[in-house]
């Protein structure tokens, strides 16, 4: 969609003569918003009672107005916080129509008098003068002391008594869901307010007399979004909003996202500069300008991104007010450096504002002059410009709460008594959340974002590449320390079964082996089989195999810890035991499981078996045996390893008689004599706890029978061998990982889950940069095309990023270009698929000159790509990774196998790219570029001399050009699958756009 | 005349812009705003606008605040050697707002800032010169033949050599006489555009007949697409109407429809001009008393640099005769063709 062009200038513009005039607005600190009083006002968004500006316990709102116009009996609604049509709601400022500011407390019922409290200035305000109105109170109605409770400044004198009426009795307003809004109250008849503002301040306490004073700031007009002398309570702005700015819409610069949409006011009080003497809205513009410069914007569809150029404007350094104008600029009355300037093309001298096109908004950064003439330079700049997220912290150590989107899978619970193996452990959905403190018996993960079920921690096993859920998880999390946290109890107690790594034969006697490696592939369905079929032989033969584990993290010495019961009481034993003793009576088994080491006074025991609260034990393991009392102290130990084997024997495959044969395993793990079929099966072994590695010989014992020597076709399956651990934490991690999920979104009110990655970059945008609500132009489409698996993005930061940096990032991974509009409108752009493209102009010959023809180049193709993605949330690695090829256009171009091969490593796309480009290329990452990049492509410049076309044309615009005099190469111009050409690049000056285009379908 | 018929030419040269570029000490224009019954300008406005040499940029006064009130703009020319012989108000909605001119002049500063300019040395007698309804005294009605009547005003008065001077902006409602006291307009301000004071200089004799008057529009781009079509913009057209009571120097229809585009110029030679009509008498030190081309007219605008009024023939009333304009030369050239004889050429431009 092109630009839509106010219907005056449109209409102009179809003809080919035409004057045009190049305005300038250098917004400054004097300038202001004006509202008509008619239907002008400024929608702030809903607010409830947990908005921040719906302030309850006290609350102090300033402002700078002026009345343009005062008539007697006539009310200027100014400022509501909550309103709604049906009754009295929230709070309203307002001038009485014998013009005193008034301040209503309203009750949340009815419209009448006894719904309100009204708190009413003593002081007449003149027409056309500025005021700096300050309302402070403590919300208490007592009208005998309305005056101490009440106070309204108007330019730090409350020497005008404030009355009081309504009969609402209440102390505090009534909150529901209402609007916020400037200079209009709905209830009912909807009231307008007519007057200028500069700024208006909301706090959520009584602003002292010396911070009053100070923002007064000797009635000079001064931002409140910082400290300045006595002032210090700007980091408790409840809302912030600065009128002077020329923005397109009214940002809550206090950072609580009641930004305003703006409806008919206007702003004034701006320098007024063009290029020839001109009166637009009865403002006259100076025609000073002398050189306008050129407004360049362009799109790189290679990388997905979107840029503005800087502005070079001259002016001739004329007498403003009795002075050079360079004195005006910088140094003098006002400000000027880094306020908006609004440029806007006027046709044939039209007189209203909104029949001129808006064609660039960028910031004053530099100035330079001589004694004739000025130059003023112009950026583009952006709402995010030097900002960084996170930047919320904890308030006690500081640390950065983090930021997350996606959609994020936690592991199955994995304890000692129910371990899982690794495998069975494969999400990788986690994200990382930083260590912040110890809290009672829990430690605090800052997670920042709530849930009551995914706040299970995990630590990450990086020998194994695992996330293992911690044993003693709390799913739920908890709100404290200015951040949402994850909890895991003080040991951090973890445990799960990890295969063998690899398995080495050292030495072999003749037994046949098949598939070793399936004694550790993952599944333990599979097998190694260790085989023998031996004819009338005896003797033994043998296979020693040594397998070998991955070290685990954590601490690897014993933890003993005295044993508690289920009401954290400390288990004692229940009777005397001798050392011979295998069985065990104890107060309260609960939190004992098989395997388990105790220590009851000095002997190490390993439980074999629990019944009831009878443990049968294997005494004396790595220590003495030794007799214990009743009532003895038992500890748990929290470290534990136990090498598993899980195997089967069949001694007599082919049904002969197995005599006297025997097999059995040797070693680290021993399964005794067996000479008869064993069924699947697995046994343990206790080891110490820095063993990684196991020795296991298999044997097979032919022994005769008589004098005949033994035959024995038999084997030995081993399913699976696995080291079982339980870990706990020698200090708490300092980062553990979390599959919480990340934000939901803002933008539209819908609450849900952000997953994808153009989603991701609309919340951020509106959440943390201050862009408004409203949705980019071409955002539909794209979020029908983009609303797939293979867009979807897991991403997080824990420490500050540049926000630019971010998006251009998220533009690039998920394949689309978001871009301001020269009216601060914005709009997202992307290719789309070649059988659904239409162009907005068809250019002829008719309406171009120095028409340039020409391809991307060779050297800018890309035919073959690495992609890493599904980045690690742990480690500097990713997680997946696809090469993906056009085999088409390399064979084509004759490229080596080795050429042209670029290597992406996507931080934020979790979705699978394909192998080979799909017809849709909005299908995935690598379909999307390599329709960009993947084969040359047919690039086409020229200068538009037809304003009819031209004037409504943007970057990302899809045109077609027709009836040239050359043919675009060995195509036309009508070429099936290349006829499309995207606008990549516009320059506009006064009567001239040039235009540069990429073949897009 | 008729047609722009080119007779003997007369430069209106503002001394104001002179003063003010050339003295470091400044202070040579004012407003006088102490006396309730003196009107100021509305917020907003400076009236420092009113020497901008822009007149399309007017200056508000609040008068329909004050609709019996006094604007009292003084000058202080720091000496009384200036010869001052007229004021020029353009870009004025004087019939609008009820508005009419008094001017005085004085040796005490005080006596030209007074509401009336009580006890002023001098009350001259002023000329109607253009957009002048009637004078009377010192007090001059703008021409009131339009209803709209943003008008340009150009008033001579004798020379004189005063060192302040009065002009006291007064309203006519209710009044007996020009003279008499009145009120402006209870709706419309006045607005004024530009004031010039200062000496007007006329030409020895008429410009050689091979005078050169162009018109130029000089902001149209003209661009031409491959397959021949033509597309034109442009950025200006010359003269023009804001608004009814905004409009460009001597331009007086209501709109921009009705006014003669691009921008006239003239280029003149003057020739066998004596040279005690070029040159001072001593190039050392001005001599105020002195009247020649150099002394009064090339000097006093700095060359190019400050605009002037315009006239092809100095004895015209029209509105039509007269060009707000500036030098298009940057030297002044004089060619010697006999003895104390000299040629000079020169080049007016016309400025909106």
């Amino acid at each position: 969609m092109s630009l839509t062009l106010p219907s005056s200038y449109e209409s102009a513009s179809k003809n080919s003569n035409i004057k045009e005039n190049w305005a300038f607005q250098l917004f400054n600190s004097n300038s202001y918003l004006s509202f008509d009083g008619t239907n002008d006002y400024v929608d702030c968004g809903t607010t409830t009672g947990s908005s921040a500006v719906t302030i309850s316990d006290q609350g102090t709102f300033a402002f700078w107005i002026r009345f343009p116009t005062l008539v007697d009996g006539q009310a200027e609604a100014i400022f509501v916080n909550n309103v709604i049509e049906s009754s009295y709601s929230g709070i309203w400022i307002s001038k009485t129509g014998d013009h005193k500011i008034q301040a209503h407390m309203m009750d949340g019922s009815g419209v009448g008098s006894g719904d309100r409290e009204t708190f009413i200035s003593g002081t007449v305000l003149q027409e056309n003068v500025w005021y700096f109105i300050v309302i402070a109170s403590n919300f208490n109605h007592d009208d005998s002391a309305v005056n101490t409770n009440w106070k309204i400044y108007v330019n730090n004198d409350a020497s005008g008594n404030v009355s009081n009426s309504g009969t609402a009795s209440i102390n505090a307003p009534s909150y529901t869901t209402g609007k916020c809004e400037f200079g209009r109250v709905t209830t009912g008849t909807d009231d307008y307010g007519k007057f200028d503002i500069k700024n208006f301040a909301v706090w959520e306490l009584f602003l002292s007399p010396d911070n009053i004073t100070a923002i007064y700031n000797s009635g000079n007009y001064k931002s409140l979004l910082y400290d300045f002398g006595n002032y210090d309570q700007s980091t408790n702005l409840k809302g912030y909003w600065e009128f002077n700015n020329g923005e397109p819409f009214m940002q809550d610069l206090s950072g609580n996202l009641q930004n305003g949409t703006i409806n008919g006011s206007v702003y004034k009080g701006f320098l007024p500069l063009s290029t020839t003497n001109t009166s637009i809205d009865d403002t006259f513009y100076h025609g000073v300008v002398t050189s306008a410069g050129s407004v360049r914007d362009s799109i790189d569809l290679e990388n997905s991104k979107a840029k503005t150029s800087n502005l070079s404007v001259s002016i001739s350094n004329f007498n403003y007010k009795g002075s050079d104008i360079s004195t005006e600029l910088l140094f003098g009355t006002y400000d000027y450096f880094n306020y908006n300037v609004r440029v806007y093309s006027q046709l044939n001298d039209n007189s209203t504002i909104s029949n001129c096109l808006q064609i660039y908004q960028g910031k004053l950064t530099n100035i330079s002059h001589d004694d004739g003439s000025i130059s003023l330079n112009i950026v583009e700049t952006k709402p995010w410009d030097f900002l960084s997220i996170p930047i919320e912290k904890t308030t006690q150590k500081n640390i950065y709460i983090p930021i997350s989107y996606g959609n994020y899978t936690k592991n199955s619970a994995t304890t000692f008594a129910s371990p899982l193996f690794e495998s069975q452990l494969s999400s990788k959905a986690y994200r990382p959340v930083p260590l912040n403190k110890t809290k009672s018996d829990k430690i605090l993960y800052v997670d920042g974002n709530n849930t009551s079920n995914d706040g299970l921690l995990a630590v990450y096993e990086k020998s194994v590449d695992t996330f293992v859920p911690i044993e003693n998880g709390i799913a739920s999390n908890v709100e404290t320390d200015n951040a949402y946290h994850n909890q895991s109890d003080l040991s951090q107690l973890r445990s799960f079964k990890q295969r063998a790594e690899s398995v080495e034969v050292s030495s072999n006697t003749g037994i046949t082996i098949a598939d070793a490696e399936k004694a550790f592939d993952g599944d333990s369905n599979t097998f190694a089989n260790y085989l023998v079929n031996i004819e009338q032989q005896e003797g033994a033969v043998r296979i020693t195999l040594e397998y070998d584990f991955h070290s685990i993290s954590g601490k690897s010495s014993d933890d003993f810890k005295i044993l508690r019961d289920s009401d954290n009481l400390r288990v004692l034993t229940a009777q005397s035991r001798d050392d011979d003793d295998t069985t065990f009576n104890i107060d309260d088994a609960t939190n004992v499981t098989e395997r388990d080491v105790i220590k009851v006074d000095d002997e190490k025991m390993i439980v074999s078996s629990i019944s009831s609260n009878t443990l049968t034990v294997s005494r004396g393991f790595d220590s003495k045996k030794e007799s214990h009392d009743n009532d003895t102290l038992i500890r748990l130990n929290n470290t534990v390893t136990v090498l598993g084997l899980t195997y089967q024997v069949d001694v007599d495959k082919s049904g002969d008689d197995v005599g006297n044969n025997t097999i059995r395993t040797r070693g680290d793990i021993l399964t005794g004599f067996h000479s008869t079929d064993i069924s699947k099966r697995t046994i343990y072994t206790h080891f110490s706890n820095n063993t990684t590695s196991a020795t296991i010989q298999i044997e097979f014992d032919l022994n005769e029978i008589g004098s005949t020597p033994p035959s024995f076709d038999a084997e030995f399956r081993i399913y699976d061998i696995f080291l079982h651990t339980q870990r706990v934490s020698e200090e708490p991690e300092e980062m553990l990982y979390v599959a919480n999920d990340g934000l939901s979104e803002v933008y539209s009110g819908s609450s849900d889950l952000v997953e994808h990655g153009h989603e991701a970059l609309r919340d951020i945008l509106v959440r943390f940069a201050g862009v408004n609500t409203a949705t980019p132009d071409g955002w539909s489409d794209l979020h029908t095309d983009r609303n797939i698996n293979n867009w979807k993005i897991r991403w997080w930061a824990l420490e500050p990023k540049d926000i630019q940096v971010i998006l251009d990032k998220i533009t690039y991974e998920f394949g689309f270009i978001f871009k301001f509009r020269p009216d601060s409108t914005s709009r997202v752009v992307y290719i789309k698929q070649s059988s659904e493209l239409s162009a907005s102009q068809t250019l002829t010959h008719h309406d171009v000159k120095n028409l340039s023809i020409s391809v991307s180049g060779f050297n800018n193709i890309i035919t073959k790509m690495i992609i890493n993605y599904e980045k690690h949330p742990a480690i500097k690695e990713y997680i997946s990774n696809v090469t993906s090829s056009n085999n088409d256009v390399r064979t084509k171009y004759k490229i080596k196998s080795e050429e042209n091969i670029k290597e992406v490593k996507l931080d934020m796309n979790v979705g699978t790219p394909a192998t080979t480009a799909q017809t849709d290329p909005n299908s995935d990452f690598y379909s999307y570029y390599n329709n960009i990049i993947g084969d040359v492509k047919k690039l086409i410049s020229c200068e538009v001399v037809n304003s009819a076309k031209s004037y409504s044309m943007e970057t990302g615009d899809v045109i077609k050009f027709d009836d040239m005099p050359v043919n675009p190469f060995g195509h036309t111009w009508s070429q099936s699958g290349s006829q499309y050409y995207m606008i990549t690049s516009l320059q506009r000056s006064i009567g001239s756009v040039k235009i540069k285009c990429r073949e897009v379908g | 005349m008729a047609n722009l018929d080119i007779r003997k030419p007369r430069f209106y040269v503002d001394l104001i812009n002179f003063l003010k570029n050339r003295d470091q000490f400044s202070g040579h224009t004012g407003i006088e705003t102490s006396s309730s019954e003196q009107i100021d300008v509305v917020s907003g406005n400076s009236v420092d606008e009113l020497y901008d040499m822009r007149p399309l940029n007017q200056v508000e006064f609040n008068t329909t605040g004050n609709t019996d009130g006094h604007i009292n703009l003084w000058f202080n020319l720091k000496a009384n050697s200036w010869k001052v012989d007229f004021i020029a108000i353009l870009n004025h909605n004087m019939h609008r707002a009820d508005a009419k001119v008094k001017v005085s002049a004085s040796e005490t500063f005080s006596e030209v800032k007074a509401v009336n300019h009580t006890n002023a040395d001098t009350s001259p007698n002023l000329i109607s010169k253009v957009g002048v309804e009637a004078v009377s005294s010192n007090f001059a009605q703008a021409d009131d033949t339009d209803s709209w009547s943003a008008g340009h005003t150009i008033i001579e008065l004798p020379r004189t050599t005063n060192t302040y001077y009065g002009i006291q902006f007064e309203g006519m409602v209710g009044q007996s006489s020009l003279t008499a006291e009145g009120t402006f307009d209870a709706t419309h301000n006045l607005k004024i555009g530009c004031i010039l004071l200062g000496q007007y200089y006329d030409m020895p004799h008429s410009p050689d007949l091979s005078v050169k008057r162009s018109i130029d529009f000089d902001g149209v781009k003209v661009q031409e697409s491959l397959g021949g079509q033509r597309f034109s913009t442009m950025t200006q057209h010359g003269r023009k109407s804001i608004v009814d009571d905004n409009k460009s120097p001597f331009h007086t229809h209501y709109n921009s429809f009705g006014a003669f585009g691009g921008r006239m110029s003239y280029d003149m030679k003057f020739s066998y001009l004596n040279s005690s009509d070029v040159m001072p008498n001593n190039y050392d030190s001005h001599d105020v008393t002195d009247e020649a081309v150099v002394e009064d007219l090339w000097n006093k605008t700095n060359g190019r640099h400050t605009p002037f009024i315009f006239t092809q023939d100095g004895t015209s009333t029209a509105y039509s005769d007269y060009l707000f304009a500036r030098f298009g030369q940057n030297k002044l050239d004089m060619t010697q063709v006999a003895p104390d004889v000299f040629n000079v050429a020169m080049r007016i431009e016309e400025e909106f």
